[in-house]
């Protein structure tokens, strides 16, 4: 297949198969290193912490948190939209761009799909914990019952949310675990001791790579991206449904389903680059996450924030077109009213920020890159705030207005399940590759330094072009 | 012969001592299970000790899964008037001060839960207030004494038998020759007590009996003296009144009786179907009290402002030149005079004007304006005078003189706390250390009784026999609804014993009756099981003496110079006027301090600030600014020497200039749940005259650098802008409102129209009942006896200051208070009582994801708390903010225990089994973590359609009436059958008048509200034609 000559390599290094497994595997095989070790206490601790202030909220109730009769949602359901919303670059990366045969999803699809998991399962603690009576929790599930019988209800967004959400969460984790089979069997291949070997086999299920499993592992693959596809779109727009299908002005808006999609883009592709960015430099897997992967990552990021822009823009119009009286001060006092502080927040990081990204040379700067990465989480965790409670606080009965203020149990809460992410990050860095081996090294020959680009020898260029077509196909090593 | 005996084996033969205890055990061998206990043997096997294991771990874990297990006992012979389940209704009487209502008393399985208003009463006329409704709750009050008490050297009480008190005190009593005894009493509504005190005096004739209130009207009593030679105060008619013109005078919240002017005045401020005719209300007063609020015009004046003012009045209406040449302030407040005394004079006769200054010449020269309008006899009565106020503050001090120059040898205190609500409560403190033996028949350790030597509490009033005569020939009856909690007595109970009176207080009060009010009876047993079974007794008219007076158009015959009285006036005006002056009134909820340790009347929003568990300095907005003091700002005030450190409140209305402060805060000694609530300002009230001055000036104010938070329910915001054009509130003028009745509603057609729905109608395949309500804005005066009404019925948790200022505060029903109009000295005021307004198309519904609240059959919106789940989904889609949420275990139900929450205050009174047994039985206790709210009291209604099913009838329209609204004393809010087209909610809710609170966007709320007609000239209003711009002012 012909490679256009302004396509970067996406491995440099002049790689050879072994070295790619090499360098990706070795971190796998290594004793844990001290930073690791002081790493994972430090976000255990928090975790431990954030388990703990729920520990409190379920024995003493919610009233441990800043919420009051006005405002019955805060840090709770803002930490789980914005969760949810980091999950999705996994499985845009992994499914749509699969379908879309974006070679440079290969080097980050792993983490980012590792990413999605374990930002599901931080979110999905939200929906719980917030429930006065979390002990009755099954309630919501439609289950045969001797009441009736009763069943959930329907017509609820909420409803929808956990199915959204557990499907979500069980495609996510197949198609991860999927494609962490043949390098988890490789893995076991270099494995020194038996134990080693043993354990690596059992979560390899035993693959051999014959070409049968590897053409089941494809279809496989193309099966789940499918399932998957739908999925980037409809998780977030049912998440978004909670606020759209309410009566709340600044929460009933129709704008909502792509406004969320993009926005849960935009913030999932930012915590990927803030990961990756760390494991890139600590793993030294600069050859494999190349600067042309970044910056691919920072057009997606320029395109869904501007999408997000826009969709702020609108809801403004939208709020001074209608001419009613109650969406219009919704607006009015979200941009002046007392959390104007959070408003202006989130429009700086979020829409104005990203438009550094025009420029190349800020694009291609990994230090840049990083900055911004947390600049946008934190402006999109304020989108959600925002949305929220500014919408709840002001509502349609001015005597019932109010002010929310966090306590310091929602705040451990939500640093808990940051520190619950990343230890489950740094030890899924330390037990499985960080990069997908496999199909790294699939597109070595498409991508690789030594077949095109500037350093490329000619010769090869030309020969590996004509069987870039097989590339899927072709079993590595 | 000797029997003959079988014999197994030679053992049995020859029993041997082993061989007996063998044979007495059921089992030859010993049972490894005994075996365990028996450590001597030690022959418990690795078997059996897994056995025991394995047993005691399923034991323990079977009786882990059981909840605890109440004892429950029946009752062998069940009393004739107890049925489980069924609530017994008793006619009884509140009285507390001069508090008074009528009521009905429910209880349940011999529990008083309930207070309702007894509709027979031609004085309350079935009204209550939120001290009323609150009542109950204090029978259950864990601060009440057990026992009687003494006082022992160290100064501590102790328990003591009623025999010991009996013999001490009453061997005191006998000791000399002739024993001083010196009784000091609030004012004694009951004249069977009045009669006591008579007998105790017949007994021990050097006796002296002493009347004062803690919130005086000796002003007006000696005026009505002066001018009409009867010490009492007049019986006030406002529905009579077509012109009502209030001076400082709070009679919709504190005044006399305002449960009876509320009713009044709300019946002749009424308009509808045929009535287009409503009274017009001048109010002047220098703080923004509930009545102000509620004023078409409300000036706001200074305290020495308002006596210049009143004099003008008199010149106006009288054409005297009293005030020579001497005016008030600016031309727009002698305008609002000249305005109110055309107003009187256009209706004398008709027109009333009352004033609530406890100043005996400012009272003269308001009789002498009544009497030149030829208002008595018409809308105030003095031939049937109230008898609910009468105390004198020179009692008070003739008292102090007494006892202090060692004269009294027994001082007895009735009904009154002189050491905490009198200016002069140090000096009382101090005389009683000189007297022998002082008792006190408080209920609960107070002020007083601290000092005091005898503790005789007295019984509740809903444990006790009494009767009262509240107006000259009309008697109501109070009987006990539960026998005494405690070992207490009834402190006239207590007086009969110790002069010797060898029979109970009950006999004695059917004594003074059979003797008084029913004397010529036929059947005396059945006239006062009558006058029991009603509650009342109204004198026939041929008895009330010259009552015909009522209906004699001619000025009554007054005496007194009233331009004497109008110098001193002025003169004490003057006096007045320098600096800032702070006047001291009483809160709606707390009066003079004696409700101070009632959990739901803490809680209870003051009507106008909306603030909780606090008092503090209201200043006028324009003064704050002046001063750079802000909402919250602590400062110290100095006033008649004394000195307090308060919170300052920033009250839009309170005259510029003055400052006001609510007495009966500040408790040191009440209980968990009043004391070191707010500050006590008693001592700072003027006792240097003949009658107390509620008024300091030269008042001084100082920073302390300090700013709290207020538990405040609503705060103040701006909506100063176009935006503000929300459906809440309506308003229009008479004068429109007479031309269009539609006035003020006219967008309601418009915006209902674009109401159009694929969906079915929402009534489709639904018969019988539509439950709705109305809720008349016009009518409404946010006294809150609402609020506290539907706690005591359903049950509704207290959560505490600290919980409060975190916006958990748990009401069922509100009343939302908006300020209206440029003029934050004077601005419009709108009360709006918000509840669930079960929205035919609630948003809460849909959105539940395990569809606990759902809809009715009848068109009500319901809440299945045992399906709650807790995500708040609901309240945060409730346009109307009316869903609370169980933050903690304020119930103290929880499923786990309540673990000593730190969060839950014990002294609210959910967790201590004595005041549990408020709670009604009727009504689920919310467990933490779901969301309730109001139920439109479902109990009710299932109550009324059993009553109707039993009865073989239809369920008629005003069988079931919801705690708000049996409660309300002025008629606002109607419940009923929506399909019932002759209901009298159904012609409310299909009048001109009615609206939904932002209906336009379609959730067809079941309660409707109707427009707020102000009785003011077009000019003056300050909404435009379809009105409703909300100018708040902000504050935070």
């Amino acid at each position: 297949m012909f490679v256009s000559p302004i396509r970067e390599p996406l491995i440099q290094g002049h790689k050879t198969y072994a070295q790619m497994s090499d360098d990706i595997i070795g971190p796998v095989e290594a004793k844990p290193t001290k930073t690791w070790m002081l790493a994972v206490t430090c976000t255990a601790l928090l975790a431990i912490t954030g388990f703990v202030m729920i520990g409190l909220t379920i024995t003493y109730g919610i009233g441990l948190w800043g919420l009051n009769k006005t405002i019955g949602w805060a840090w709770d359901i803002t930490n789980f939209v914005w969760w949810i919303g980091i999950g999705h670059a996994g499985t845009l990366i992994s499914a749509i761009l699969l379908i879309f045969r974006q070679k440079w999803r290969t080097g980050v699809n792993r983490s980012a799909e590792a990413m999605t998991i374990f930002a599901v399962m931080c979110a999905g603690l939200f929906p719980l914990i917030h429930m006065g009576r979390i002990w009755l929790a099954f309630f919501i599930f439609p289950y045969p019952n001797t009441r009736g019988p009763v069943w959930s209800n329907f017509n609820s967004p909420l409803l929808w949310d956990v199915f959204a959400i557990s499907t979500y969460f069980t495609v996510s984790l197949l198609f991860w675990y999927v494609g962490l089979i043949p390098d988890l069997a490789t893995v076991r291949d270099r494995a020194k001791t038996a134990f080693r070997k043993k354990i690596y086999n059992v979560f390899s299920f035993g693959w051999t790579g014959t070409a049968k499993q590897w053409q089941r592992f494809e279809s496989l693959s193309l099966v789940l991206a499918g399932l998957s596809t739908p999925l980037v779109l409809s998780v977030h727009t049912i998440v978004s449904f909670d606020f759209a299908t309410s009566v709340i002005p600044g929460w009933h808006t129709t704008i909502f389903p792509p406004y969320f999609v993009a926005g849960a883009i935009f913030s999932g592709f930012a915590m990927v680059l803030t990961l990756m960015l760390v494991v890139r430099k600590i793993f030294h897997l600069e050859d494999y996450i190349t600067l042309s992967h970044i910056e691919s990552m920072n057009k997606i990021i320029i395109l869904t924030g501007s999408i997000v822009g826009v969709a702020y823009i609108t809801e403004l119009f939208t709020a001074w077109y209608s001419q009613n009286q109650y969406e219009q001060y919704a607006f009015i006092n979200r941009s002046m009213g007392p959390y104007a502080w959070s408003y202006w927040g989130m429009m700086t990081c979020n829409v104005i920020s990203p438009q550094l990204f025009w420029f190349r040379k800020l694009r291609r700067s990994v230090v840049f890159t990083f900055f911004m990465s947390i600049v946008i989480n934190i402006g999109m965790w304020f989108e959600r705030f925002v949305i929220i409670v500014t919408s709840l606080h002001r509502d349609y009965i001015v005597s019932s207005w109010s002010y929310y203020t966090p306590t310091y149990v929602e705040v451990f809460i939500y640093l808990g399940t940051i520190g619950f992410f990343m230890t489950l990050f740094l030890i899924f860095a330390k037990v499985a590759p960080v990069i997908a081996l496999a199909e790294v090294k699939s597109i070595l020959k498409s991508a690789g330094d030594q077949y095109i680009g500037e350093h490329a020898a000619h010769a090869h260029h030309t020969e590996d072009a004509g069987h870039g077509h097989y590339e899927t196909l072709i079993k590595p090593q | 012969m000797a029997e003959k005996k079988y014999w197994k084996g030679l053992e049995e033969l020859h029993p041997t001592p082993e061989f007996i205890e063998l044979a007495q055990q059921e089992f030859p061998e010993e049972l490894p299970v005994e075996v365990m206990g028996n450590h001597e043997n030690n022959g418990a096997s690795r078997r059996d000790f897994l056995k025991m294991l394995g047993f005691s771990v399923t034991a323990a874990a079977i009786a882990g899964c059981e909840m605890p297990v109440n004892k429950v006992a029946p009752y062998i012979f069940k009393p004739e008037d107890v049925t489980p389940g069924i609530a017994t209704w008793y006619a009884s009487t509140f009285m507390n001060g001069g508090d008074y209502c009528s009521i009905l008393v429910k209880t349940r399985e011999g529990r008083p839960i309930k207070v309702e208003g007894n509709n027979a009463s031609m004085i309350t006329r079935g009204g209550t207030s939120a001290r009323v409704q609150a009542s109950v709750l204090s029978l259950y009050d864990t601060n009440r004494l057990t026992g009687p008490k003494v006082r022992n050297d160290k100064g501590k009480h102790t328990g003591i038998s009623w025999a010991e008190v009996d013999a001490a005190v009453t061997g005191k009593l006998n000791a000399g020759e002739n024993t001083a005894v010196r009784i000091l009493t609030g004012t004694v509504v009951s004249p069977s007590t009045k009669r006591v005190f008579a007998r105790f005096t017949e007994q021990y004739p050097n006796t002296k009996v002493y009347q004062y209130d803690a919130v005086s009207y000796a002003g007006m009593l000696a005026a009505n003296e002066t001018a009409f030679g009867v010490k009492a105060l007049p019986h006030y008619h406002f529905e009579k009144a077509r012109v009502v013109v209030g001076f400082e005078c709070d009679f919709l919240g504190t005044w006399i009786s305002p449960v009876e002017y509320t009713k009044g005045y709300s019946a002749g401020r009424k308009v509808g179907k045929g009535k287009k005719e409503m009274s017009r209300h001048y109010q002047f007063e220098s703080r923004m009290s509930l009545t102000g609020a509620n004023a078409d015009y409300r000036t706001a004046l200074k305290p020495s402002e308002l006596m210049t003012a009143l004099v003008n009045l008199y010149d106006e209406v009288t054409g005297a030149s009293l005030s020579g040449g001497k005016k008030i302030g600016d031309d727009k407040k002698a305008k609002r005079i000249r305005e109110a005394a055309k107003w009187l004079k256009d209706n004398a006769g008709s027109s009333l004007l009352v004033c609530g200054l406890n100043d005996m010449n400012a009272q003269l020269l308001v009789n002498a304006i009544n009497n030149a309008l030829g208002n008595y006899g018409r809308t105030l009565d003095m031939s049937m005078p109230s008898m609910l106020r009468q105390g004198t503050d020179n009692d008070l001090k003739a008292f102090i003189s007494d006892v202090s120059k060692g004269e009294a040898d027994v001082v007895m205190i009735y009904g009154c706390n002189p050491v905490y609500d009198s200016p002069l409560g140090f000096s009382i403190a101090e005389a009683l250390k000189k007297v022998d033996v002082c008792v006190s028949f408080a209920d609960s350790m107070d002020e007083t009784s601290a000092v005091c030597h005898y503790i005789c509490p007295d019984s509740h009033y809903l444990e006790s026999w009494n009767d009262a005569e509240p107006v000259k020939g009309c008697y109501s009856l109070a009987q006990p609804a539960i026998r005494n909690l405690f070992d207490t007595r009834q402190a006239q109970d207590s007086l009969l014993a110790w002069c010797g009176a060898s029979m109970s207080y009950h006999d004695f009060m059917v004594e003074t009756w059979v003797n008084g009010p029913l004397a010529g009876s036929a059947n005396m047993t059945r006239a006062f099981n009558q006058a029991l079974q009603t509650g009342l007794f109204q004198m026939p008219m041929e008895d009330m003496g010259d009552h015909e007076m009522m209906y004699d158009p001619q000025p009554v015959v007054m005496n007194g110079d009233v331009s004497s009285a109008a110098a001193a006036v002025l003169s004490s005006g003057s006096k007045m006027g320098n600096g800032l002056e702070v006047t001291f009134y009483e809160s709606v909820a707390i009066g003079d301090g004696r409700y101070a340790n009632n959990p739901w009347l803490q809680e209870m929003p003051d009507p106008v600030s909306k603030i909780t568990w606090d008092n503090y300095l209201n200043v006028s907005p324009e003064w704050a600014e002046e001063n750079d003091l802000m909402h919250g700002d602590v400062v110290t005030l100095k006033a008649a020497g004394q000195s307090v450190t308060v919170p300052v409140a920033i009250q839009p209305g309170q005259a510029k200039g003055s400052a006001s402060i609510a007495l009966g805060y500040g408790r040191s000694m009440i209980g968990k749940a009043g004391e070191g609530v707010g500050v006590n300002v008693w001592p700072m009230v003027d006792a240097s005259g003949d009658c107390l001055v509620y008024c300091a000036s030269g008042a001084t104010v100082e920073k302390t650098g300090k700013n709290i938070r207020f538990a405040q329910t609503q705060t103040h915001f701006n909506l100063n802008d176009g935006l503000a054009k929300r459906t809440i509130v309506k308003e229009t003028t008479l004068a429109e409102y007479q031309a269009n009745p539609l006035s003020g509603n006219m967008d309601r057609a418009e915006k209902l129209g674009h109401l159009d729905t694929f969906y079915p109608d929402f009534q489709a395949g639904r018969n019988g009942f539509d439950w709705g309500m109305s809720i008349d804005l016009n009518s409404c005066v946010g006294c809150g006896a609402c609020t506290i009404a539907c706690i005591s019925e359903n049950n509704v948790p207290i959560v505490g200051r600290d919980e409060v200022l975190r916006a958990h505060e748990m009401h069922w029903i509100r009343i939302d208070r908006y300020y209206a109009g440029e003029d934050s000295e004077n601005p419009e005021v709108v009360f709006q009582p918000m509840l669930c307004q079960h929205c035919e198309n609630a948003p809460c519904e849909n959105v539940c994801p395990v569809g606990a609240t759902n809809h009715s059959s009848e068109g009500f919106n319901q809440m299945a708390y045992n399906r709650c789940i807790g995500t708040r989904y609901c309240a945060n889609n409730c346009p109307y903010k009316v869903r609370r949420f169980n933050w903690f275990d304020y119930g103290g139900n929880d499923t786990f225990g309540t673990m000593n929450d730190p969060h839950v205050n014990e002294e609210m009174g959910m967790l201590e089994d004595l005041t549990r047994m408020v709670l009604n039985p009727d009504v689920t206790i919310r467990s933490r973590g779901v969301i309730e709210k109001c139920s439109f009291c479902v109990q009710r209604i299932q109550e009324a359609k059993l009553g109707a099913k039993k009865d073989g009838r239809q369920l008629r329209d005003g069988d079931v009436r919801t705690a708000c609204q049996s409660a309300c004393p002025a008629d606002a809010i109607v419940f009923g059958n929506m399909f019932d087209e002759t209901s009298q909610v159904h012609q409310l809710n299909t009048s001109e008048r009615a609206y939904g609170v932002i209906e336009e966007n379609h959730w067809l709320p079941s309660v409707l509200y109707l427009t707020k007609v102000r009785n003011k000239d077009a000019a003056d209003h300050t909404h435009e034609q379809e009105l409703d711009i909300m100018d708040l002012y902000n504050y935070q």
